[in-house]
C-alpha cells in the first residue's frame, strides 16, 4: 500500500516531464499522454481505496509508518480519489479549448495534481508543505497564463491571499516543530505529522516551565494554523479572492480549484487544526463558527441575483465550503461525517456544473444565464446533468447532497440549533436560487445565442457545427463526477465505512464533556419498563 | 402472502408502471401505457385487500429496509431505513392508493394530448405519497417527502403552459422546500435530543413525562418545525398559494396534486406525530386557529373565483384547513373526523377536477357527475360532507366546552366559528362551482370540434366510481356505522371516544349547508336586488376576495423585494467593503508589482520571484523573532 501511494504521487510528476518532452518531440501526443497519466493515476487512487477498504480502514490519527514520506489511510484515500478523477475531467474538459501552449498548461495540470496528491498523503511537515507551494506554483501559472482577460490581477490576488494563508501555517507549523522539539525528554526533532498530533496533546498539563511555556505559545500557533487555513478554505471575510480567481481561470483551473485547492484547506483543519488543539478548538470553536455560519449566509445572499454562471459558481462555493466546515466544528461523528461527505459531494457537483459552464462558453460564447433557454429539449444530455448537479447542491435526495447535507445538520444540532436554522435558511434561499437559474436556462423558450468562435464575438449566423449535445469525450469527463454524486447520495456508508476509524478517533478526541447528554432511548424503555 | 408483501406490492405499484412506461415507450406508446396499467390495478387492489385485512384486526406492518447510515463514536448510532403502518396508516394508505390509481387510469385513457406525457410524474406522486405514509423513520420521510415535492414540481410544469408553469413551479418548489425545513429542524432535534428518528422510538421516548420536562425548548421546536412543515404541505395560510397555482394545469395533474399529493401526506404525518404534538397545547391550538382561518379564507376567496380548477383548489386548502384544526383537538374523535374529510376529500375532489374537464362535458350524465360531487361535498343530510363536517364541528365545539382557560375558549369558540362559516362558504361555492362549469360546458365547443377528445367509456366508469364513493363513504364508514373509529382503536388508548352524535351540532350542519346552498343557487339574482350602502359594503370585500387577500403582492413586497434588495446589498459591501477598503491594499500590490515586471520579458515569472522572495524574508523574521521570544 506504502509504495502504492508513492507510485501514485510520483505518476503526474513523470507524466507532467512526458508532456514537456513530447512538446519538443511529438507534439500531437500531448494531450494524450497528459489523459492517460490521469487515467493511470485514477486507476491507481481507486486501486488503493479499494485496498483499504479490504483492510477495514485506517485511522489519519493513528500510529503508522510516521518515518514514511506519503501515507493514504481511511480519510486522505477519499480525497486522492476525488483529486484524480477531477484532474481526469480537467484534462478532458480543456481537450479543444486548449491551442496554445498546451504543453505547459497539462503539466501544469498534472504538477498542481501531484502537489494535491502530496498534500493529502503527506505524513510529514516538509513534504505538507512542499506539496502545498507546488500546488500555489501550478494554479498561479494555470490562473496568470491561461486564464480570462483580467487573469494578471486574478493570479496576483490569489497568490498574495494564499501566500499570506500559507505563509502563516508554514509559521504555525515551524513553532510547533520547534516547540516540540524543546518539550520533549530527548529533545529530537520530527516533522512527522502523526507523531505530532499523537504527542502535542501531552504537553498540556504537564507541570513543567516549558509545559507553561508551551500553553502560551500554542495559542500563537493555533492562531497561525486557524488563519491560514481559514483563507484557503476561504471563510468569511477572506473570501475575496476566490470570485476573481475562479472567474478568471480556465474551466480545468476552476474545477481544480473548486473542487481541490479549497479542500486543502478543510483537510488541512481535518489534519491538522482539529487533533492537535483539541482543547483551544473548543474553546474558540463558537468564533469559528460564527464566521462560517456568516459565510453560510452571506455566499447564497451574494449568489441570490447572480446571473454569471462561474460567479453564481464561486458564491455558491463560498456557502457550502462554510457549511461544512460548520460541519467539521460541530465536532461530532455526526457532524464531521457530513463536512467530509459535503465536501466531496461539492467537488463532484460543482464540478459537473463548471464543466457545463465551459461547454456553454465554448460553443455559445457567454456564461450569462439571461443568454439562454430551454436547453433540456434542445440538449438534453447537458439539461440531464445540469438537473442533477443542481439537485445535489440543493440537497435534493438521492444525491451526495442531501445525505451530507443531512448529517451536518444532524450533527449540527447536537452543538447549537441556532446553526441549524441558519444552515435551513440558506437552503431555502439556495434553492430559490438555483431555482432561477435552471428554470432560466433548461425551460422555457428555447434561446441561444449566436457567437462566432474564430472572431470570438456575437454574429448574425449561428455556427451549427459547434451547437451539438455532450460529446462523448464531453461524457467521459462528467459522468465519473456523475456516479461520485449519485454514489455518495445512494449509498453513503460506503464512503463512510472508510473514514470511520478516523472520524471516530477525531470525534472521541473533541468530545465536549460539558455537552448535554442525548437522552438515550434504550435508557428510557428500560425506565418505562417496556 | 403477508400483509408485509401486500404492503410492498401496494408500495412497489406505480414504480413499477412509471418504470415501464419510461422503458417501453420506445416501443410504442399504446403497448407501454397498457402494460404500465397492470400495476396500478395491481397496486389499488393490494390498497383494498389492506384495508380488508386491517379491518379484521391486523398487527402493525413492520419492514425492516437496512442501515442507511451507521455511526461510530462514544454513542454507535444507526439510521435505519424501514417502513411501518399501523391500521389507521394503512386505511388512510389505501384512500391514496385507491384514488390515485383511479386517477393514473383515468390519465392513461385520456385522449387529451399531452396526458401520457405527464404520466411518469403522477405514478412518482404516488409512489412518494405512500412512501412517505408508510415510512418508519423520519428520515425516510424526509427523503420520500423531497422525492415527492420534485415530482409535484414535475407535474405543475408539465401540465402548464409558459409563463404560469415557471411561476408555479416556482413557488411549489419553494413553498414545499420551506416546509421541508421545518422537517429538517424537527428530525434534527429529535436527534440531538433523543438519539434517533425513528417514528415509534421517538415517539415512545417524547411520551415518557421525564423526557418532556428534560427538553421542554427542543420539544417546543421540534413541534413548531413539524407544523411549519404541515401548513406548508397542506396549504395553509399564507402558504397555500402553491396550491391554488399548480392545480390550474390538467384535470388529471390538478387532481393529482390535490387529493394525492403533499396535503394528503401533511394530515396523515401530523395524525401520526399527534402523541408528540400533544406535549406541546399552546402549538396544536395556533395549528388550529390557522386551520380554521385557512378554511374560512379560503372558502372566502373561493366564492368569487371564476375559473373551477382555481376554486377546486381553495376548496381542497379549505378542506385540509379543517382537517388541521380537528386534528388540532388532540382527540381520537379529532382524528376519525379529519380522516373522514380526508377520505371524502380524495374522492370528491378528485370528481370535480376530472369533471371540470370539457372532454366529459360532452357526454351524457356528466351533469350529474359534477352534482353528485357537488352534494356529496356540500353537507347535505345524510351525504358524505353532513358526516364529515358535522364531525370537525362536533369535534371542535367539545374542545370549547373541554377547555378550562377563558383564552383557550374564546381561541376554540373562534375556530369552531371559522368552520361553522367556511362549511357555509364551500357549500357557496360548490353551487357556483357547478354553475361554472355547467356555463363553461355551453360555451366550449372543445368536443365538436375534436370528437376524439371526449372522455372515453372508461374515464366516465371510474368517474362514476368516484361520484359512489363521494355520495357514500361518509355514511358508509362515518358515524352511522362507526367503522372509521374501529380502525383507531389499537393506536389510541382503550376509553378513547369517537365522535359523538350531536343533534344540536347537526343541525347547525345541515343550516349552515343549506344557507350556502340557497345563497349560492340564488345569489347572482340577490346580489343585484341588494340594496346600494349594502353592494358598497360588499364590494370592497369582493374585491379583497378576487385579489386572493393580495398574497401575491405580500410575497413581493414582504419577501422577495427584500431578499433581492439585501443581495445587491451583500454583493456591494462584498465589492466595496471587503475587496476595496479592506483588503485594497493587499490586493493593489501584486497589481504594481506587475506593472513593475510588466517591461520584463518573463513578467509573471519575475513577480512569482519576487513574491517568493518576500515571503521566505517574512517567515525567516518571523521565525527569529520566535526565537527571540523564546529566549
Amino acid at each position: 500500500m506504502q509504495q502504492l501511494t508513492n507510485i501514485l504521487i510520483t505518476t503526474p510528476c513523470a507524466g507532467a516531464l512526458l508532456v514537456l518532452a513530447c512538446a519538443r518531440f511529438l507534439p500531437s501526443t500531448i494531450r494524450c499522454v497528459a489523459l492517460l497519466t490521469t487515467i493511470l493515476s485514477s486507476g491507481i487512487a481507486c486501486g488503493l481505496a479499494g485496498a483499504i477498504a479490504a483492510s477495514a480502514g485506517d485511522s489519519a490519527y493513528g500510529p503508522h509508518a510516521s518515518s514514511t514520506a506519503f501515507h493514504a489511510d481511511g480519510l486522505n484515500v477519499l480525497f486522492l480519489v476525488l483529486t484524480s478523477l477531477l484532474t481526469l475531467s480537467a484534462v478532458l474538459i480543456s481537450w479543444r479549448t486548449i491551442e496554445k501552449r498546451a504543453a505547459p498548461f497539462f503539466a501544469m495540470l498534472l504538477v498542481f495534481q501531484a502537489g494535491a496528491l502530496g498534500v493529502f498523503a503527506a505524513s510529514n511537515v516538509v513534504w505538507f508543505l512542499t506539496s502545498w507551494e507546488a500546488c500555489r506554483i501550478a494554479m498561479f501559472f494555470l490562473i496568470g497564463q491561461w486564464g480570462g482577460g483580467e487573469r494578471r490581477q486574478a493570479a496576483a490576488k490569489f497568490y498574495l491571499y494564499t501566500l499570506v494563508g500559507g505563509g502563516l501555517v508554514v509559521l504555525g507549523l515551524m513553532l510547533l516543530v520547534t516547540s516540540h522539539q524543546q518539550l520533549t525528554a530527548s529533545g529530537e526533532i520530527t516533522v512527522s505529522i502523526p507523531r505530532l498530533i499523537q504527542e502535542t496533546p501531552q504537553f498540556t498539563g504537564a507541570d513543567t516551565e516549558l509545559a507553561e511555556n508551551w500553553e502560551h505559545r500554542k495559542l500563537w500557533i493555533f492562531a497561525c494554523l486557524a488563519v491560514g487555513l481559514g483563507i484557503q478554505i476561504p471563510m468569511f471575510p477572506f473570501h475575496t479572492w476566490m470570485q476573481g480567481a475562479q472567474v478568471e481561470a480556465p474551466a480545468a483551473g476552476s474545477l481544480l480549484l473548486n473542487g481541490v485547492w479549497l479542500k486543502l484547506g478543510a483537510f488541512g483543519v481535518l489534519q491538522l487544526l482539529l487533533p492537535l488543539f483539541p482543547d483551544l478548538c473548543r474553546q474558540y470553536a463558537d468564533l469559528f463558527r460564527l464566521l462560517a455560519g456568516i459565510g453560510v449566509v452571506y455566499g447564497v445572499m451574494l449568489s441570490l441575483v447572480q446571473d454569471d454562471l462561474k460567479r453564481l459558481a464561486a458564491s455558491m462555493t463560498l456557502s457550502l465550503m462554510s457549511l461544512s466546515v460548520l460541519g467539521l466544528l460541530s465536532m461530532n461523528a455526526a457532524g464531521i461525517s457530513g463536512g467530509i461527505l459535503l465536501m466531496l459531494g461539492h467537488a463532484a457537483a460543482m464540478g459537473i456544473l463548471i464543466c457545463l459552464t465551459e461547454v456553454l462558453f465554448d460553443r455559445f460564447g457567454t456564461r450569462e444565464a439571461e443568454a439562454f433557454g430551454g436547453l433540456m429539449f434542445a440538449y438534453p444530455r447537458l439539461g440531464a446533468l445540469a438537473l442533477l448537479a443542481t439537485i445535489s447542491l440543493t440537497a435534493f435526495p438521492p444525491t451526495a447532497g442531501f445525505s451530507a447535507t443531512i448529517l451536518t445538520i444532524l450533527g449540527l444540532a447536537e452543538r447549537d440549533v441556532g446553526y441549524v436554522i441558519l444552515t435551513l435558511c440558506a437552503l431555502l434561499l439556495g434553492t430559490w436560487c438555483w431555482l432561477r437559474i435552471i428554470q432560466r436556462i433548461l425551460w422555457g423558450k428555447t434561446r441561444e445565442p449566436h457567437y462566432d468562435p474564430r472572431n470570438r464575438r456575437v454574429s448574425a449566423q449561428p455556427d451549427s457545427g459547434r451547437r451539438r449535445d455532450l460529446g462523448v469525450r464531453e461524457l467521459a469527463a462528467l459522468i465519473p463526477l456523475a456516479v461520485v454524486v449519485t454514489g455518495i447520495g445512494l449509498v453513503p456508508q460506503f464512503v463512510l465505512n472508510q473514514a470511520q476509524p478516523s472520524v471516530r478517533q477525531l470525534a472521541d478526541r473533541l468530545e465536549d464533556e460539558q455537552l448535554p447528554r442525548r437522552i438515550s432511548v434504550s435508557v428510557v424503555e428500560n425506565r418505562l419498563g417496556r | 402472502m403477508t400483509i408485509n408483501h401486500i404492503l410492498i406490492l401496494t408500495l412497489t405499484g406505480p414504480l413499477v408502471a412509471c418504470l415501464l412506461l419510461l422503458v417501453l415507450s420506445g416501443a410504442g406508446r399504446k403497448w407501454a401505457v397498457r402494460l404500465a396499467s397492470l400495476p396500478v390495478v395491481v397496486m389499488m387492489l393490494s390498497a383494498g385487500t389492506l384495508v380488508a385485512l386491517v379491518a379484521q384486526g391486523s398487527q402493525p406492518v413492520e419492514i425492516a429496509l437496512g442501515t442507511w447510515i451507521s455511526l461510530l463514536g462514544s454513542e454507535p448510532t444507526d439510521i435505519t431505513a424501514s417502513l411501518y403502518a399501523d391500521s389507521w396508516s394503512i386505511l388512510l394508505l389505501s384512500t391514496i392508493a385507491l384514488t390515485g390509481g383511479l386517477i393514473v387510469l383515468s390519465a392513461m385513457n385520456s385522449s387529451a394530448e399531452g396526458e401520457q406525457r405527464r404520466l411518469p410524474p403522477m405514478l412518482l406522486m404516488v409512489f412518494f405519497s405512500i412512501a412517505a405514509l408508510s415510512s418508519g423513520s423520519f428520515l425516510m420521510l424526509a427523503a420520500a417527502w423531497e422525492l415527492l415535492s420534485l415530482s409535484a414540481c414535475w407535474l405543475a410544469g408539465a401540465s402548464l403552459s409558459e409563463p404560469r408553469s415557471r411561476s408555479a413551479v416556482r413557488r411549489v418548489a419553494l413553498t414545499l422546500r420551506a416546509g421541508s425545513c421545518g422537517l429538517w429542524l424537527a428530525m434534527a432535534l429529535m436527534w440531538s435530543s433523543y438519539g434517533t428518528v425513528d417514528f415509534s422510538q421517538v415517539l415512545r421516548v417524547a411520551g415518557a413525562s421525564e423526557i418532556s420536562a428534560f427538553k421542554n425548548a427542543h420539544l417546543w421546536l421540534i413541534n413548531a418545525g413539524l407544523i411549519l412543515w404541515a401548513t406548508a404541505a397542506c396549504a395553509q395560510f399564507p402558504l397555500f398559494l402553491w396550491v391554488t397555482d399548480s392545480a390550474e394545469g390538467t384535470p388529471t395533474a390538478s387532481a393529482m396534486i390535490q387529493c394525492v399529493g403533499p396535503g394528503a401526506v401533511g394530515i396523515c404525518t401530523l395524525v401520526r406525530c399527534l402523541p408528540l404534538l400533544t406535549l406541546t397545547p399552546n402549538l396544536l391550538l395556533l395549528l388550529a386557529i390557522v386551520g380554521g382561518f385557512t378554511a374560512f379564507t379560503a372558502g372566502f376567496i373561493a366564492v368569487t373565483q371564476t375559473r373551477p380548477q382555481r376554486m377546486v383548489a381553495f376548496l381542497t386548502a379549505g378542506y385540509f384547513g379543517l382537517m388541521c384544526a380537528a386534528i388540532a383537538a388532540g382527540t381520537s374523535a379529532g382524528v376519525v373526523a379529519a380522516g373522514l374529510l380526508l377520505v371524502l376529500h380524495a374522492f370528491g375532489n378528485s370528481l370535480l377536477c376530472l369533471a371540470c374537464d370539457s372532454g366529459f362535458q360532452s357526454r351524457s350524465g356528466s351533469k350529474s357527475l359534477i352534482a353528485a360531487g357537488v352534494l356529496g361535498l356540500s353537507g347535505i343530510p345524510p351525504l358524505s360532507g353532513f358526516w364529515a363536517l358535522s364531525a370537525i364541528v362536533q369535534v371542535l365545539y367539545s374542545q370549547v366546552d373541554n377547555s378550562a382557560e377563558l383564552t383557550m375558549k374564546i381561541c376554540w369558540s373562534v375556530t369552531c366559528g371559522l368552520s361553522v362559516a367556511s362549511v357555509v362558504l364551500s357549500s357557496y361555492a360548490l353551487v357556483r362551482l357547478s354553475h361554472l362549469v355547467s356555463l363553461e360546458a355551453h360555451t366550449s365547443d372543445t368536443a365538436q370540434q375534436d370528437p376524439a377528445a371526449g372522455a372515453t367509456w372508461i374515464q366516465m366508469a371510474l368517474l362514476s366510481l368516484l361520484a359512489i364513493s363521494a355520495l357514500a363513504s361518509g355514511a358508509a364508514i362515518g358515524q352511522p356505522t362507526g367503522l372509521l373509529s374501529q380502525f383507531l382503536a389499537p393506536i389510541f388508548p382503550p376509553g378513547a371516544n369517537g365522535i359523538e352524535n350531536s343533534p344540536f351540532i347537526y343541525g347547525i350542519c345541515a343550516a349552515a349547508a343549506a344557507v350556502g346552498i340557497l345563497v349560492g343557487w340564488y345569489g347572482p339574482s340577490l346580489n343585484r336586488s341588494f340594496p346600494a350602502p349594502l353592494q358598497r359594503f360588499v364590494r370592497p370585500l369582493s374585491a379583497l376576495s378576487r385579489r386572493e387577500l393580495f398574497l401575491h403582492d405580500f410575497y413581493y413586497l414582504c419577501l422577495a423585494l427584500p431578499l433581492r434588495t439585501a443581495s445587491l446589498m451583500a454583493r456591494f459591501m462584498d465589492w466595496f467593503l471587503l475587496d476595496r477598503l479592506t483588503s485594497g491594499l493587499a490586493a493593489r500590490l501584486p497589481v504594481a508589482l506587475a506593472r513593475f515586471t510588466r517591461p520584463a520579458k518573463t513578467g509573471l515569472i519575475s513577480l512569482y520571484t519576487m513574491l517568493t522572495v518576500l515571503a521566505v524574508s517574512v517567515i525567516l523574521v518571523l521565525v527569529v523573532w520566535s526565537g527571540i521570544l523564546q529566549q
